[in-house]
């Protein structure tokens, strides 16, 4: 039972993995906005990897070939898993992950859109192998766009794990000491725990333990930085997520006036 | 009695400790090591003060070894840096049974079939020199100045993929680091991430 030939090309295999581009819709409309997406399937005990791939690895990474004036974003990173290897850890997706991609559409379409996706990415068990796919999708033009009812639920669970902002309301500071950074987090009682990943490499450790500590209004993460930290830390960037499926997204900065010293955001 | 337990018991926490608190740091003195190479020799850093020393973490499996080695890349790296008076140790932690994995005779026959020419081929199954420097991928990359000091860990070079046709656009962050540093400049990059798989340490 697959998605519906327009909207879908069909899954290219790869060891360990394959990877499908599908599309939120099966009928697309001049000027809009719609969502593709790269639904990657994996072999139980192999992963591939987050933006910020963790100790090793190296996450996918695809180039468009799109008609004239189209044009696609970043790959949107669903909230990771920690994998870890012995003493390494690293982050990424295991069994089956959609990374949704925003395209644009311009006001002057013909009336069929042809997409094409070099797609290459890394897939690790034990050891790691490269892999590379080429897809491809046709996509009708309409008055309206349609959304697929098959894929529509992919891609609303994949949304639903995507990291978002900080609510209102909500304050996160950091405190950067010699040997680890302190994150605390008060969400008005919203948020018991959490776990922390960062965006930017060598700044703090991925492997250590996050110790939590709460207090009345949230809770303290104590990250052990990096021995690769070179320098001051001025901002903090990462997702924190609750669970496997629900994260924010963290952007902290020091002020330019503290030097070793604290950083906050409301 | 009680006494001496406690300060015996502190003297072993502290010992416990002290892996996680020696951090291998760029500026910082690099920590000795001694480890044995594919000849049976036994080799240790304390034995190379006043020349630089490379240690390449290395796993002849891994994709991302296999790019600089394929394509002819690292042995030319050895090749040059070796005759400016580099000591250059190829490391491999991988535990028995995991990819990379080398005996003493398997080494010997791959550099000679790769005509690899680092100074000494480090085995380390047991991962004690791959902890000490907490190595963290295949390939890794940690230059050591002739004052002992670290001055560079890290990546090979800035394209961090698998794929050799990469190569030559890359700058070759060892290359640079070595340069800069025996030109008496301090080494601009001195810390990048490292790209690669991950050591395959017993556990």
């Amino acid at each position: 039972m697959g998605l519906a030939p327009e909207a879908a090309a069909i899954p290219k295999q790869a060891p360990h993995s394959s990877v499908e581009l599908i599309s939120e819709n099966s009928t697309v409309a001049a000027g809009t906005d719609f969502s593709l997406g790269l639904l990657f399937r994996l072999d139980p005990h192999w992963h591939i990897y987050w933006v910020n791939p963790g100790d090793s690895g190296e996450p996918p990474r695809v180039s468009w070939q799109l008609p004239q004036g189209f044009t696609a974003d970043a790959i949107q990173w669903p909230t990771p898993k920690r994998l870890p290897t012995g003493t390494l850890l690293d982050f990424g997706y295991e069994q089956q992950v959609l990374l949704p991609v925003r395209v644009h559409i311009p006001a002057a379409v013909a009336q069929q859109v042809p997409i094409h996706a070099a797609v290459r990415w890394l897939v690790c068990g034990d050891i790691c192998i490269p892999a590379k796919a080429e897809v491809d999708l046709s996509l009708p033009v309409g008055a309206r766009p349609i959304v697929n009812p098959q894929a529509a639920p992919l891609f609303q669970q994949a949304r639903a794990s995507l990291p978002k902002p900080v609510p209102k309301g909500w304050k996160l500071s950091f405190e950067d000491s010699k040997d680890e950074i302190r994150l605390s987090i008060n969400s008005a009682g919203k948020l018991r725990s959490a776990v922390f990943f960062p965006l930017d490499a060598n700044v703090i450790e991925d492997s250590s333990p996050q110790r939590v500590r709460k207090s009345a209004s949230g809770f303290t993460l104590s990250l052990r930085k990096s021995d690769q930290l070179t320098g001051p830390l001025t901002l903090l960037r990462g997702v924190l997520a609750d669970s496997e499926s629900h994260s924010y997204e963290v952007s902290v900065p020091v002020p330019a006036s503290a030097g070793k010293g604290r950083g906050s955001s409301k | 009695m009680k006494r001496n337990f406690t300060r015996l018991t502190f003297v072993f926490a502290l010992l416990g400790l002290t892996a996680a608190a020696f951090a291998v740091r760029v500026g910082e003195q690099a920590p000795d090591f001694k480890a044995v190479d594919s000849n049976g020799q036994s080799r240790a850093l304390s034995q190379h003060k006043g020349k630089y020393v490379v240690l390449e973490w290395h796993n002849n499996g891994c994709p991302y070894t296999r790019k600089h080695y394929e394509s002819g890349n690292m042995q030319n790296l050895q090749k040059e840096w070796t005759a400016k008076g580099v000591v250059w140790f190829t490391v491999i932690s991988s535990a028995p049974g995991t990819q990379g994995y080398v005996t003493a005779a398997e080494e010997n026959a791959y550099l000679r079939e790769m005509k690899a020419s680092p100074t000494a081929a480090l085995l380390d199954p047991q991962g004690t020199l791959g902890h000490l420097y907490n190595a963290k991928t295949t390939p890794e990359i940690f230059i050591i100045a002739p004052d002992g000091k670290l001055v560079y860990q890290g990546a090979i070079d800035d394209h961090p993929t698998s794929d050799a046709s990469d190569i030559p656009k890359s700058k070759n962050y060892l290359s640079v680091a070595l340069t800069e540093s025996m030109s008496g400049k301090p080494v601009d990059e001195p810390s990048t991430r490292s790209y690669g798989c991950s050591v395959k340490y017993a556990h």
